[in-house]
């Protein structure tokens, strides 16, 4: 196989950033967007002076103000994201058509085949991170490499406002000095499996045979086999289709009320139905998230069998799933409901069993 | 402690007791047989938490005994042993140390104290007495239609009930039904209605046999205990209100078919072949005299079979899965079966003269 020009581009900090840009005064501070420190909301991004403080995305706001009791909180105003958004896809876009967004602030892209800048895709990045500058006043952090993976990481390595490359003769090498946490696919879970099993880096990984990996880690064992060697062969996918459909909310308080708990499912379940219907879909399984007041969180899947089609196939089943969790006995911070295994309603239809009851 | 035991005797009763016993152990102990010695006899325990299972021998006398021994192990042993052998067992330190002939095996063993048992003495009882062969068919003929795993966890299990002299088992997966019914010879004062879960009744069906010697059946509480010669299960019961199932039998149908029971399990069975692996529809065209079952695959292959049938009514074509229809015609008793029928939206109902207490319901499945 040709080996490709994989761009990896991350914007910094990008939602904080872009505050900073748009209110003078916040600039060089520590900065968190997301909830109100007195609120049960969350950070949904910090600039980097805030992330000297410890404060990271994902983090309570009141903890992040704990860490830092001068920081300014403001609410996310997603219409001036999507926007920057817009912008920087179409910087893109000018460069190549093979653009996969993660999200507003992160993108894919495969310039294989760009003539431009004598089709070095380390000019490239260079030219896209500039032109992004000037047309948003935003900085972004590219990684060069030959795959998607390493790309990611690439990206990660020089922020903010940086540039790497991985060679293709660097990546295997690069690897192996990797802890596993930075792999793009472990997250914490994985992480700490692997390290039950004496893997911390990719070194520790690469020793692993692949049948030993699948033992363990199933359906992902290959993905991770591969990787150790630095090989991905995952393509930038530019349309994505949709895996799944949810709804889930955040309760202003812990609800141990089981009544108000399955209205609550029933309004989500509801919300996803018509989201379902609307895009002609049809689903196979249907899964329920609860997370507890303490954060800790679980799920509980159903399929049924028979195909999800509308609100009354989800109704069905949903207060039954909540069975399965402790609500009710113990305080819920969270509930969503979500469905997966979609299908396009208008495909040729499968056989469908009856129900008695 | 020292005794010795009769490698048959011991082989019997742990064959008997094998369904619970834990595979590969989370909690060591579930994996081990309790022993535990009184009044001349032994008795022998095995439990998953769910349900546990008796079974005891005569021994003579025999100081009391109370360890928990690897069940696996010693079975495969016992299995090893020479015919009639005698086996002599010591304990102590922490171990069994089994001599027979020239053979020495030093198990492992773990207190009797920590073997977890089914609280199953405190609460008002209730004992019926049910002949083996009784228990034995109603069981039998409803098993294979309960639920597995489903998230209606009431369905995972057989319905139970017994008023006066009306015995009845009822199993769905909410796709189809069984019911069967027995008359008792002596009617029972209190009535019982109770879900055994599958494991529970999985145990109780190896249990029971073909005899009309009698199985004590009592109730504690939320667990049931079922007891038939040297043999016993106890298990817990699912606490939850089974389905109305008297409102899902159709009573409505019009359109009556009789059919010979094996004619049409061959030729479900010719059709199924090349059915959809995972939907398993076939499709019923009855009219004129002859049932003609058809069905096709995503590779695009078919199957057709035509059968005789008694059937006067007006041309009927339903979609069923191939299983269920088979499911009921591998256990219904008789040469002939009943199909009745109202539309291809409604179930069907199966019934069969030679087995006049039962009734199948299956829902159509739209193809």
């Amino acid at each position: 196989m040709v080996k490709r020009k994989i761009i990896h581009i991350d914007m910094d900090a990008f939602f904080a950033s872009v505050e900073q840009r748009d209110h003078p005064q916040y600039q060089g501070k520590p900065l968190i967007v997301g909830g109100r420190p007195d609120s049960r909301g969350v950070v949904a991004a910090c600039s980097y002076e805030a992330r000297t403080f410890g404060i990271h995305s994902a983090m309570p706001s009141s903890q992040a103000y704990r860490l830092c009791r001068h920081a300014i909180f403001v609410k996310p105003r997603f219409d001036a994201y999507v926007e920057a958004s817009n912008l920087i896809r179409e910087v893109f876009l000018s460069y190549t058509p093979y653009v996969e967004p993660l999200s507003l602030d992160e993108a894919y892209l495969d310039v294989s085949t760009c003539t431009q800048c004598q089709g070095s895709a380390t000019l490239i990045a260079q030219e896209i991170k500039q032109t992004i500058f000037e047309t948003t006043r935003l900085t972004a952090s590219a990684g060069v490499s030959y795959n998607k993976f390493l790309a990611k990481i690439a990206s990660d390595m020089d922020k903010p406002n940086g540039l790497f490359v991985i060679k293709p003769h660097e990546g295997p090498e690069f690897v192996l000095k990797l802890p596993i946490r930075k792999f793009h696919g472990i997250g914490s879970a994985t992480e700490k499996k692997m390290n039950a099993l004496g893997i911390y880096t990719g070194q520790d990984l690469r020793k692993w045979p692949l049948d030993d990996l699948q033992k363990h880690f199933g359906k992902s064992a290959h993905y991770f086999f591969q990787i150790a060697q630095g090989i991905d062969d995952r393509a930038v996918i530019n349309h994505r289709e949709r895996k799944s459909i949810g709804a889930e909310t955040t309760f202003s308080h812990d609800i141990d009320n089981l009544d108000e708990l399955v209205q609550q499912l029933q309004r989500l379940g509801k919300e996803v139905a018509q989201t379902l219907q609307k895009r002609f879909l049809t689903a196979q399984t249907m899964t329920v998230k609860v997370k507890y007041a303490n954060f800790e969180q679980i799920t509980r899947s159903y399929s049924p069998g028979s195909l999800i089609e509308n609100n009354r196939d989800l109704q069905k089943w949903l207060p039954h799933l909540l069975q399965k969790t402790e609500a009710g006995t113990r305080p819920v911070r969270l509930l969503g409901v979500s469905i997966s295994g979609l299908e396009s309603a208008r495909e040729t239809r499968r056989p469908q069993q009856l129900n008695l009851f | 402690m020292k005794f010795i035991l009769n490698k048959e005797n011991l082989l019997d009763a742990l064959n008997s007791i094998q369904g619970v016993v834990e595979k590969r152990g989370i909690n060591p102990i579930l994996s081990n047989v309790l022993f535990s010695a009184d009044d001349g006899s032994l008795s022998l325990t095995t439990t998953d938490t769910e349900v546990e299972l008796h079974a005891s021998f005569e021994t003579g006398s025999l100081e009391p005994v109370e360890i928990t021994l690897p069940c696996r192990k010693l079975t495969d042993i016992c299995k090893a042993l020479p015919k009639q052998a005698d086996i002599a067992f010591s304990i102590a330190d922490g171990k069994a140390t089994l001599t027979s002939g020239r053979s020495l095996f030093s198990l492992a063993t773990l207190p009797a104290a920590d073997f977890p048992r089914i609280p199953f003495s405190e609460g008002r009882e209730e004992t019926l007495n049910i002949p083996s062969v009784t228990f034995k068919k109603v069981i039998d003929k409803t098993f294979f239609s309960m639920a597995l795993q489903d998230v209606r966890y009431y369905l995972n299990g057989l319905y139970f009930s017994l008023t006066q002299d009306k015995l009845l088992t009822v199993t769905t997966d909410g796709h189809r039904l069984s019911l069967c019914t027995e008359t008792l010879d002596e009617p029972c004062e209190t009535p019982v209605n109770v879900i055994i879960p599958r494991k529970g009744a999985q145990e109780i069906l190896r249990l029971l046999d073909d005899s009309s010697e009698n199985t004590v059946l009592r109730l504690i509480k939320n667990h049931l205990c079922v007891e038939k010669g040297r043999h016993k299960v106890i298990t817990k019961l699912i606490d939850a209100q089974y389905p109305d199932y008297e409102k899902v039998i159709p009573a409505g149908g019009n359109k009556h078919l009789s059919v010979e029971k094996e004619t049409l399990k061959q030729s479900l069975h010719k059709a199924s072949i090349l059915s959809n692996e995972k939907y398993k529809g076939v499709r019923l065209s009855i009219g004129g005299g002859t049932l003609e079952v058809t069905t096709h695959n995503p590779e695009h292959e078919e199957a057709k079979d035509e059968i005789d049938v008694n059937y006067q009514g007006e041309s009927i074509s339903i979609g069923f899965n191939v299983v269920y229809l088979l499911d009921i015609l591998n256990v219904i008793d008789g040469d002939e079966i009943t199909m009745t029928l109202k539309d291809e939206n409604s179930s069907c109902l199966i019934t069969s003269q030679s087995q006049a207490g039962s009734q199948y319901v299956v829902m159509p499945m739209r193809l």
